[in-house]
This record gives C-alpha cells, sequence and structure tokens, in this order.
C-alpha cells in the first residue's frame, strides 16, 4: 500500500515530527515453512496517551499485508503489541508488503497528548475509524515459485530461434528474459555456445541484451519487479552489497551493471580470442 | 478431467513467435496446433481435477461473457489462487482445453487481423494484475473470484451478475486495477452501494464506477479502508456517489 508522507492530523512516526519524546519502532521475524509464510511483528512503543488508548479498545496495533500478484489484501489487529500471523503461501505469489500502524478503532474525539509538538498545541484534534495515529516500519518479502530454479543465472534468460527476424529481440515481459536470435545466428550460437568461445558468445549474446534489459528497468519496474527474472537479480545485486533499483542512475549505469552481472565479460571474451589466436598463429 | 498447462519453454517460443504463427490464429488451424501441443513436454498435466464447463457462444458478447463468468468460477472456483495468477495456465487452457472459445472469443479480433488485441487476449502483455483482467479466460475466473459473494447463500452469484451486465471488457480492467479492490470485503462494498443505486432506477456507467475508486482512493489516503466492514465501505461510497451526481434529483427523473 502507498503510505502518504502527510496527513491532515498528527502521525507518530520515523518521517513525522507531530510528536516529541515518544517513539514507535516495529520488528519482524518471517519463516517460510511446510507451504505457510509465518509472520510475527513486535511493536515498541513509547507514548503513554498512544498506549491508553489501546488499552481503552479505541486504537489497535495493525500489520497490513498486501500481494499485489493474488490480490491478497488484509489487516490483522490486536491490542498486545505482538501480532502473529500465518498465510498460506498458495495465496501469495512474488513479492509481499507489510506495513505496521497504530490505527483508531472507532472515533477518537478532542484529541489531546502533552507529547505533541508544538505545532499542535490548542488545536482541536479528531479521529475517524481507520486513521492512522501512527506508522511504524515496512517489510517487503519475495516468495519465489516452487519450481524454479534460482540462484543459477542462465536460467532466467532463455534464447530462442526467432524465425522471420533479421535482428535479434529482447523480451521482458515474461518469467524468463528471452532473447530471440535470427534463425542463422541461433544455429551458429546452439552449434558453438559450449565450445572454447562460450564467453565470448557470451559478449555477443547475453552482454548487450542484459544492458537493453537494465536500461528498462527504472522506468517500468512496477510492471518488472513481478517476474522471476527480475527478482533473481534483485538478489544477486543485494548480495553482492549493490542495489538493482540504483541501476540507471548516477550509482550505478546499465553498461556496468551487466558487466558485474557476468564478471567482466569483455576480460574473459578476450582471454579466449587471444588463446584462439595464438594457438592458429602456432599452426 | 485434468487441468492442463503449458511449460515455461512453449509459452515463452509462443510469444516470441507470435508473429509466424499469426497466420494459423487467423485460419484456426486446429490441425496445427494439435500436432504442435502434441509433442512431448510441452503440455504439463497437474492433479487438478475439473469438470469442463458448457459455455455460451451466443452472438452477442454481453450475453455470453455474463454467463461464462459464472460457468468458469463455477467448475474452477478450487482453483489455488496462486496458480490462478499464471500466464502458463492461462494461456496453456485457451490453446487446448478452451481452445473452441478462444476462437469465437477472438473472432472478430480474427476478422480484423487486429493482432496486437489479439496477442494481448491470450498471453500477460500488461504485468500479471492488469493482465489477469485482461486475458480472455483468467478475466471470467478472477472477475468470478472477486465479486462471488458466500454470504448471499440463495445467489453468491448476485454481484457478478449486476458487474457483468454491461461493459465488462473495460469494467473489469478499470475497477479492478485499483490496489484496494483487492480487498474482498471493499469490492462487495462497492458493489452493493452501485447496486442500490441501480435498483432506485439509476443506469449506472463507468462514470460511476470511475467515481467510486477515485473517492475511496482519496479516502484511501488518510485512512486504512481494510478496517472497514462491508457496510460501512457501501454507505460510503453511497453517500459519495449521491453527493456527487445528485442522484436522488436529476437522474432518478431521467429514469
Amino acid at each position: 500500500m502507498k503510505i502518504a508522507n502527510s496527513y491532515p492530523y498528527p502521525v507518530l512516526s520515523m518521517f513525522t515530527d507531530d510528536y516529541v519524546n515518544s517513539s514507535l519502532n516495529v520488528e519482524y521475524a518471517t519463516k517460510e515453512e511446510f507451504g505457510e509464510l509465518k509472520i510475527l511483528a513486535k511493536f515498541f512503543l513509547e507514548n503513554e496517551v498512544l498506549e491508553d488508548l489501546i488499552e481503552a479498545g479505541k486504537a489497535l496495533f495493525a500489520v497490513h499485508l498486501e500481494c499485489p500478484q493474488t490480490s491478497y489484501r488484509e489487516i490483522i489487529t490486536c491490542s498486545e503489541p505482538e501480532i502473529n500471523k500465518t498465510v498460506n503461501v498458495m495465496q501469495l505469489r512474488g513479492k509481499v508488503f507489510l506495513h505496521a500502524f497504530i490505527v483508531a478503532e472507532s472515533e477518537i474525539e478532542d484529541y489531546k497528548n502533552s507529547f505533541l509538538s508544538e505545532w499542535y498545541q490548542g488545536m482541536i484534534i479528531k479521529f475517524e475509524k481507520g486513521n492512522f495515529l501512527g506508522i511504524g516500519d515496512a517489510l517487503e518479502i519475495t516468495l519465489h515459485d516452487d519450481d524454479t530454479e534460482y540462484m543459477n543465472l542462465p536460467s532466467i534468460i532463455d534464447i530462442h530461434k526467432g524465425m522471420e527476424k533479421d535482428y535479434m529481440e529482447v523480451e521482458l515481459h515474461a518469467s524468463n528474459i528471452i532473447i530471440s536470435l535470427p534463425a542463422t545466428e541461433y544455429d551458429s550460437y546452439a552449434n558453438n555456445a559450449n565450445t572454447n568461445l562460450k564467453n565470448t558468445i557470451i559478449s555477443t549474446v547475453i552482454f548487450p541484451s542484459l544492458v537493453y534489459v537494465f536500461s528498462k528497468i527504472q522506468e517500468n519496474r512496477r510492471d518488472l519487479e513481478e517476474y522471476t527474472w527480475y527478482q533473481v537479480l534483485e538478489k544477486i545485486f543485494e548480495e553482492n552489497n549493490y542495489s538493482i533499483e540504483d541501476i540507471g542512475t548516477e550509482k550505478l549505469s546499465s553498461l556496468k551493471a551487466a558487466q558485474l552481472v557476468l564478471r567482466k565479460p569483455l576480460s574473459t571474451s578476450f582471454a579466449e580470442i587471444t588463446k584462439l589466436n595464438s594457438w592458429e598463429e602456432q599452426i | 478431467m485434468r487441468l492442463t498447462f503449458v511449460s515455461e519453454k512453449t509459452l515463452q517460443d509462443l510469444k516470441v513467435n507470435s508473429k509466424a504463427y499469426l497466420k494459423k490464429y487467423y485460419s484456426g488451424d486446429g490441425k496445427w496446433f494439435d500436432t504442435y501441443f502434441s509433442e512431448e513436454g510441452k503440455v504439463l498435466e497437474t492433479n487438478i481435477e475439473f469438470d469442463m464447463p458448457e459455455l455460451s457462444y451466443d452472438d452477442d458478447y454481453s450475453i455470453s461473457d455474463q454467463y461464462n463468468v459464472r460457468a468458469i468460477y463455477n467448475s474452477l472456483s478450487h482453483l489455488p489462487v496462486t496458480l490462478a495468477t499464471q500466464e502458463r495456465m492461462w494461456t496453456g487452457l485457451a490453446h487446448n482445453q478452451f481452445r473452441d472459445f478462444t476462437f469465437y472469443r477472438l473472432r472478430r479480433d480474427i476478422e480484423e487481423k487486429n493482432e496486437s488485441r489479439m496477442f494481448s487476449s491470450l498471453f500477460f502483455k500488461h504485468g500479471t494484475k492488469r493482465s489477469l483482467f485482461v486475458h480472455i479466460l483468467s478475466r471470467l475466473w478472477w472477475v468470478g473470484y472477486m465479486t462471488y459473494d458466500a454470504s448471499n447463500d440463495k445467489n453468491p452469484y448476485w454481484l457478478t451478475d449486476f458487474f457483468t451486465e454491461r461493459d465488462f471488457s473495460a469494467r473489469s480492467v478499470i475497477f479492478f486495477s485499483s490496489n484496494f479492490t483487492s480487498n474482498r470485503t471493499i469490492t462487495i462494498g462497492i458493489l452493493k452501494a452501485l447496486y442500490k443505486i441501480k435498483e432506485d432506477g439509476v443506469a449506472i456507467k463507468r462514470e460511476h464506477f470511475l467515481q467510486a475508486t477515485k473517492y475511496l482512493n482519496i479516502l484511501g489516503g488518510a485512512m486504512i479502508l481494510d478496517l472497514l466492514s462491508v457496510n460501512e465501505v457501501e454507505e460510503l461510497v453511497a453517500e459519495n456517489l449521491n453527493d456527487t451526481f445528485n442522484l436522488s434529483v436529476q437522474e432518478r427523473v431521467e429514469a
């Protein structure tokens, strides 16, 4: 769900300064086992008035769970600062977003809180049912399809023979990145892919395709992030202390990103070519 | 019978080479499709049993769409949601077990040689969620799933029938592109509000659906809509639509 930057009433959160000497932090623990996703959210609230409201049943701790692909949306509320939830993974696919809140359970009139910032002092404040009293941390989980091999890069790129095509094309809207080669080039690729020119072929076919893919990520992220290839690449970048979100920005160009993923393909390709040439010279 | 889907590789081949296969679609070459899919590994069988529904092939799509939402959801309501989001299943079904329906539903696009419409009806071309409500087969299931009202014992499809009675294709995409219509409590609340207005004699049009989702979008910026009950959503939406369209005065007079 989208979280707004400002509200027509005071909100306790990391990104607002509506309160002083107060805080709301949430720690999550999640695990997937035997077809279930288990979620634990622990709330750490420092603000007496909000604590009292929760105790009086006028406000609640809440975790909002959303999976855009499967149209799954649910809110779990509790008056205790610990929320446990188990979801059948057959309800979820790809990205799952968790957000934590303190919400008004019923109308709260003439709200007073001595920890409100000066700006709110003397103001008449009212909350409607469902308003946010506090916004805590968020968490994003990625669930992988069971039948997919995730960590092996070639498994997210498929190369096809593109009949009636004159030029190489790349299709992004699929679980795997699909590269289609003109028929003749495909045959050459198929005959040579596993020879001693393997890396050179990667540089010729996969490297430019990945540059193309990365050049499209910024503008189409919302659509693309649900695909397996995107999720695998996201994980690869994360594990290597980069962020896929930085690709296409000043921090990380598409060109460099492709070279990182393919582990310096120019270097390995020229090594192959040099080796082949020196071998031919010997003959 | 058992539900089948196509392998990821087959799906990709159909997509990559869709232009090359175009004439097979245009000519409705059933034999070619039979031969293509008979190759080992192209069609995979699941362990999910279902009864093949009897679908409507009425000349008027507005009649058949409404009937077929019920028919498809009735026969496949036990489908796991995770599977129901998969392109390889819907594309596989559209090409195999439901091929007759596919050629019936794409008849006009085929006649007009509208390949882009045809392929976005058969493959996921817009990101998963939107595609689920565009694909000619998956949208029938998803509209059934999202509008089925289990609380109504006598007719759980009463809101489905209302939703599908006109403007089905556009209505499905517009209405379910909102994030909050993923919550079925909210969806049912909105539909109940619209239904009641219709009962009062107002012809429900696209603008009514648009206003309802627009209003909730604004409201959702300051509150968690998911916390509301069906009745609360219904009340809020009804009030806003009455105000926005001045329904009690203008349109009821027209009706």
